[in-house]
Parts: structure tokens; sequence; C-alpha cells
């Protein structure tokens, strides 16, 4: 993903909407499987051993998706036994369950490597390009606050500073909570003394430009023109009724064809396109130093 | 024609009594590298906002001020005059550097190619294509101050203005940012104006000097003619560095700028063997003899702290002890744990191996002292700690603080800051004191001051431990040093034989007189 990252803040955004829109709205299994292992794949690349202890952690959570369907859902023809209640336990149940629990995990996992890939430089530039005031605020507030929290740290440790000692909980809160009262007021005065820098360097109610450190290269250019392509054929396939399935009452997927399996390997390569960035980029730079 | 000419200013502050400039009259030229100098409230911040449309004070200004000729009132001074003020965390404005280095750009609604330029140029001209993505908040405070310098003169000013830049300042980083403005005013032409109440390193760098005194233009003229009235006048004299001081103690006139004729001019004079007893006692190192009978008062025995596990040691098996009744000073650079390393004795962060004695209570004057006010004005910040009259009187009037008294504590100056901080440390009846840097952003005067309240401390058997890159203070002062370096402590002795072998690291007498036999 370091090489995707690399890409314009444009790029990125449409990929993670078309990826995570699609893992969405379509539930078809083989899809969903896909679309949940290329999510992982890139997690474990970012963060390694982390990302498969996230993944167990939200395991509980796709079950209970599973349970929470077989139990309340009765649709489905294959019965394979019955509640006490006397509704019927159905295969098709379970197996939509698992699906759209598939679909949340891999859900989550998108939006975490939205977060990840996504810093606050690319998301203020998208929306520094629409609202500029928008996005001066946001860089604003994400100076601000850090510095509020050190401050307060510092605050804090002044008072311990001058030997006032915090024996017992009540003692304790209320020493915080004087620190908390005083940071309050210093941010203020801060805010006072950023307001006067701002208008030092001519900040006034008027239209601003917007300065920003990405462009739009050639490569984000053929990347896009790459992802509207496949989006484009698995759209129209889709809606030809190419990878037909269905969930009740019976579970029923058209039989895997020469069209489903380019369809499918459109999918793949929509998904792993990051990673085959990643290679070609690697290739490139070996082959460069093996020719040093 | 002059860049700026100030026809007979007055400034009254809406709320003050007393006029805060009376008749300023002054010129200063195209290229012109400024020394404004004077004590803390002298009223030299204020003269400097009179140069900025955008922050002048409320108030009752009388008096014209001309730049290229235009009343200033008319001039758009925001592209004009840049302006850096002593608080650099305030200044910036943005979470990345690049966009603060483009915040001014972006206020002129600058085309998006045009700022690429600048900001490149800019970036080339002071050293910044390393951090340019970083946070500012993962800043050191050497590279903030340089980032808030670049994006000032990323609008290309033809002023360039600073409110006491260097006094919170520690050496490192003092020396980074007078190299950037000497390369601005050589390279650029900028005009600069500075506002300062040390003179050591800047005299040999300003073209003028102006000296304020309450409010009014004592002197002002060519840096050296400035320079060798105050050689005469008792007043001015003790804030002048040992060695422009040097040909006072021989009766003469003459201006020495660096370390080589200071010595040359002492091989010279070795034959004046009345003068030169009288520059021995007043300037030599001072012994104090230690006490060696009295017990200890703390002790840190292989001490060892991170901030977390995957961190890198910040103190390394650190030991020390200091006496009762000791004063101890400890000379550290950045980054060497000097913090970290007060801190731990203070009890606010726990060492994770190491053994650390203290029988007493203790107080500390952290870097910043803003973090130790937490109430509503000045008299209040003192009465928190005692409700002793008599003992607040006598702070008050140690650190001159009476002025201030009814103020807000956050609407006072750095160095007010500092005076008030150290008031409120040494109201308390501890008997171990942690200072950590106590003589920055205080003037000359004061430093005398905070002397005889550590060696009065002392007398009463207090310890004193400071942290401090101020070698003339602390070799006047204390009874012991020690160099602290990357978390260890590398040496230590007694005043005297420590400032002598050290080359570096020591006082502006002792490289002078080094090798000379006096």
């Amino acid at each position: 993903m370091r090489e995707f990252e690399r890409f314009h803040p444009i790029v990125n955004l449409v990929y993670f909407a078309l990826v995570m829109g699609m893992t969405m709205f379509w539930m078809h299994p083989i899809f969903l499987a896909c679309s949940l292992l290329a999510s992982f794949t890139y997690l474990w690349v970012i963060e390694g051993k982390n990302a498969g202890i996230f993944l167990i952690k939200l395991l509980p959570l796709a079950l209970i998706a599973i349970l929470i369907n077989a139990l309340f859902h009765h649709r489905g023809s294959t019965i394979l036994g019955y509640f006490q209640n006397g509704n019927p336990l159905t295969l098709e149940s379970i197996v939509f369950g698992a699906s759209a629990s598939m679909m949340i995990l891999a859900t989550i996992l998108w939006f975490r490597l939205f977060h990840r890939l996504m810093t606050s430089d690319k998301l203020l530039f998208l929306f520094g390009k629409t609202v500029p005031k928008l996005s001066l605020l946001l860089s604003m507030i994400l100076r601000f606050i850090p510095r509020m929290i050190s401050e307060f740290q510092e605050i804090h440790h002044g008072q311990q500073a001058l030997g006032i000692r915090e024996e017992g909980l009540w003692k304790r809160v209320k020493s915080l909570g004087n620190a908390l009262l005083t940071e309050v007021s210093l941010a203020f005065e801060n805010s006072i003394e950023i307001s006067m820098s701002m208008k030092m360097r001519g900040y006034q109610e008027q239209k601003r430009s917007y300065f920003s450190i990405f462009r739009f290269h050639q490569k984000d250019f053929w990347l896009l023109i790459i992802i509207f392509v496949l989006f484009v054929c698995i759209v129209m396939a889709v809606l030809q009724g190419v990878l037909y399935y269905r969930y009740y009452p019976t579970i029923q997927m058209n039989s895997c064809g020469i069209v489903e399996k380019l369809i499918i390997m459109c999918y793949g390569l929509l998904l792993y396109l990051p990673l085959v960035i990643e290679i070609r980029e690697s290739v490139r730079w070996k082959r460069l130093r093996s020719k040093i | 024609m002059e860049k700026i000419k100030i026809e007979d200013l007055s400034f009254r502050y809406a709320i003050g009594q007393k006029e805060a400039l009376s008749h300023i009259v002054t010129e200063i030229e195209e290229g012109d590298f400024i020394l404004l100098f004077g004590k803390s409230g002298s009223g030299k911040s204020t003269l400097l906002k009179q140069f900025k449309n955008e922050i002048r004070p409320y108030g009752d200004m009388q008096g014209t001020i001309f730049l290229d000729g235009k009343k200033i009132q008319e001039v758009d001074t925001s592209t004009k005059v840049g302006f850096v003020m002593q608080n650099i965390e305030n200044q910036l404005v943005c979470d990345k550097v690049w966009h603060e280095l483009a915040f001014g750009l972006e206020n002129m609604n600058m085309p998006q190619d045009e700022m690429r330029i600048r900001v490149a140029e800019t970036c080339y001209f002071f050293n910044l294509q390393d951090i340019f993505e970083k946070e500012i908040s993962k800043l050191s405070g050497g590279q903030k101050e340089i980032v808030v310098l670049a994006s000032v003169m990323m609008m290309r000013p033809d002023i360039l203005i600073l409110d006491e830049p260097l006094s919170k300042l520690d050496t490192t980083v003092r020396e980074e940012l007078l190299k950037y403005l000497k390369k601005i005013h050589e390279e650029l032409g900028t005009t600069i104006i500075i506002a300062e109440h040390t003179i050591k390193e800047l005299a040999s760098m300003a073209n003028k000097m102006i000296v304020m005194d309450d409010g009014k233009i004592e002197m002002q003229g060519k840096t050296e003619d400035v320079v060798k009235v105050m050689m005469m006048n008792q007043k001015h004299l003790t804030v002048l560095p040992y060695m422009m001081k040097l040909p006072t103690y021989f009766g003469e006139q003459k201006v020495i700028w660096h370390m080589g004729e200071a010595r040359n001019f002492l091989k010279k004079h070795l034959t004046q063997k009345k003068e030169l007893s009288r520059l021995i006692k007043e300037c030599a190192l001072p012994s104090i003899p230690v006490k060696k009978e009295q017990q200890t008062a703390l002790s840190l025995k292989d001490i060892w702290f991170r901030y977390s596990r995957e961190e890198k040691d910040v103190i390394k098996g650190l030991n020390l002890t200091v006496r009762k009744g000791e004063v101890y000073s400890l000379l550290a650079g950045n980054g060497s744990g000097k913090t970290t390393l007060l801190k731990i004795i203070c009890g606010i962060l726990k060492p994770y191996a190491g053994k650390l004695v203290t029988s007493e209570n203790i107080v500390m004057l952290p870097q910043n002292p803003k973090t130790l006010f937490t109430h509503h004005t000045v008299k209040e910040e003192l009465l928190s700690i005692t409700t002793d009259e008599r003992k607040i009187q006598e702070m008050v009037e140690l650190f001159s603080l009476s002025s201030i008294l009814a103020s807000h504590p956050f609407d006072i100056s750095g160095g007010e800051e500092e005076r008030l901080g150290l008031a409120k440390i040494f109201l308390t009846d501890a008997s171990i004191f942690l200072l950590d840097e106590p003589t920055k952003g205080i003037d000359a005067c004061m430093k005398d001051v905070l002397k005889k309240v550590i060696q009065e401390k002392q007398k009463e058997n207090k310890t004193i431990l400071m942290v401090t890159h101020d070698m003339e203070f602390a070799s006047s002062c204390s009874h012991r040093c020690g160099m602290l370096f990357a978390g260890e402590i590398i040496a230590e002795n007694e005043v005297k034989p420590f400032f002598q072998s050290n080359e570096f690291y020591t006082t502006d007498f002792v490289r002078m007189t080094r090798n000379i036999d006096l």
C-alpha cells in the first residue's frame, strides 16, 4: 500500500469509495470473500501482527451477526431443525448471516485502512478544494488539541512542582480539576494571540487560495482510468445478470463460465491493484539497482 | 530617503495613566540592523507594535510614523512588515509545517503555481526540506523558531521585527536563529529591528543601537558609539559582557568585539598591576568552600528512566549527591535530559530503576513558569503560598513585582513570568529548591537579585540544585558544578577547578585569561 499512498488523494478517495461501495452493496459471497481477504492483506502489510489481533477481536461480532440472523430469520427451504417455539432453523439463514458478517468485517477493515492512508493532509486537501475555510479550521484544530493536552499535563506537573502532593482520591480530583480550569483559560488566552498572529500575516474575511503539496501527475491519471474501466466492466456485467446470486429461498449462483471467471478476475484485480503497484515498483527498483 | 521616520511619537494605553512611549524621534535607513535595547518594561514591545497596523494596541497615539515616506496607517503592513512575537507557540497557526509556511500566501490569495515557487525558495533558504511535511507538534523548539521566522519571511517583508526572540531560547537554538538573521540581513538586505535585553551576541551584528528606558529613547546611534557611552556610565556598565567591560578597568575607551582582541588587550596591559588586581578581584572565579561535613540532602543512585518501553533511555545510570546547604549547578545542553532529571527528583516522574533518596520537601521552578500559575491575579498567586504579608512584601520588592500585583498572571511579559515564578518558589518553606534555567528571560540586574536570594537561602541551610546554560551565573553562586551529557553526569567538581579545566563550557573571564600569567 505504500506506493498506492503516494498517488494523488483524489485517486485514493475514488478507489476507497468504489471498493467500499461494492463491498457494502453486493452480497455475492465470492466478492465478499475477495474483499475481506484483500483488506486483511493490506492491513497485515501496514500493521503486521496487530492486524491479526484486530481481526480476532472482531470475530465475536461476526459470530453474533450469524447467530442473530439464524435466530430471527426463518426463510429458506433447507430446514436443519426446529427451535422450541416451533420456528425453523434454516441453512440459508446461516449462510446469509455468514455473508453479512463477512461484509461487516470487510467494511470495518476497509475503513481502518482508509483512516490509515487518508492522512489529515489528504483530507484537508480534498476539503480545501471545495471549502477552504473549513479546511483551515480543521488544520487549526489539529494543531490546537495536541497542544492543549500537553499544556494540561505541564500545568498538572507544575502543581506537583509546587509541592502539592495528591494523597487521596478527592485531592487528586480537585487538583486535576484545577489544572483543567487553568488550561481552559490559558487556551483562551492563547487563542487571542493566535488570532493576532493570523491578522499580522494578512488573514481577513476575504477570498483565500489554498496551497497543496499534492500534484496530479500522469500516473494518477492512468491509475484513475484503470480503476474506472474495471469498475464499469464489473457494473455492466452485474447489471446484465452475469453474476446472479440469491440466498432465499434456496441458495443459488450462476455456474462459473468464462465470463463469470473474467468478471471475478476483474474484481480481484481492482481489489489487489495497490498490491500490483507495489510489486511493480519493487521490481522496477530491483532492476534499477542491478543495472547500477 | 530613510525607510522609517518617527516624528515625536507618544503613546498612552487606553487603561494606563502614564505614557508608555514619550517623544520618540528616530530615523531608520534601508538595510539597517537595529538593536533596540532596554530593561523589561521599558517600552520596547509597545514601540515595536506601533509598526504593525494589525496589532497596534488601543490607546492614545500622538506623532507620526512614516514608512517609505507614507503615513504608516495608510500602508499595508501585513505584507510590508514581518513581526516575530516573543511566544512562538502562539504564532504557529496550522498543524503541518508546509501549511504554516503557506498560510500568509494563502491570505494574499496567491495562485497555486506562484505559491509553490515561493515556498520552495524559502524552504531552501531556511533549510527546511527535511521537516517540510512534518507536524508542528513534533518539532523541537529550535525548529519551531525557524519555521516561524520562515513563515514571516515568506511574505517578503521590507522590515523584519523581532520582539525578544532570544531570551527564552537556549544557546544552540540562539546561534541557529542568529545565523539566519545574519543571512537575511546580508543576503536579502531586509531592515531588521530586534528588541532584546542582553547585548552579548547582538552588539557585533547590529550597526545601530537604540537604548530605551521608561518609554524614552536614552541613546541612539552607531553601535560602537553607544557602547562607548555605556562603558562610561556605571548604570549601563553591568549589562555589558565581561569582554566589553575589560578596557574600563584600565581606563580606556575601546570597544572589543572578539576574544582575540580581548586577550591581546590584556597582554598589553599586564604591567598595570593595580588595575589588574581590581579586575581579578571582581571577575575571577570565586572559590566558595564546599561544606563537606554536611549531611546529604538528596542522593540519586544509578537512576534509569525512559518515557515508554519502546523509546530510548533519557537518563542512564545517573549518580548524584547534593549536600544540605549546597548550591549545585548542572550545566546542560539541549536533549541532555535536564528537565526530565529535575522532574524525577521532584517526584513527578518515576524512574524504572535506581534509588532516589530525598528526605525533605522539594519545590521546582519548571522550564515554563507559566505552568505554576492557577490564580486570577499576581497577588493571589503569592497569597496561595503563604499568608504572611511581610514575607510577600519582601519578595515583591526583591523581584520588583509591585507594578503588576493586580494583573492576571497570563497578561505579564516573559521576564515578569520568570520573576513571579521565582518569587512563588522562594516563598515556600521547602528545603530543596530545583530551578530549571532560572536566568532565562531576566535582565542583568535581576540576575544579581536572584544571586542574592540564592545566597540567602543557602545561609538558611537550604539546598539549591539548578540546571542552566548561564556559565557566568553558575560560576558566581555555586559551590559545585556538574556537566550533564546524554543522560549522565560526566564531570563534577568544585567551581574553580571545574571551569578552569573546560574550554567551551566556561566563563568569558577564564577564556580571556587562559595561559596568561596574571
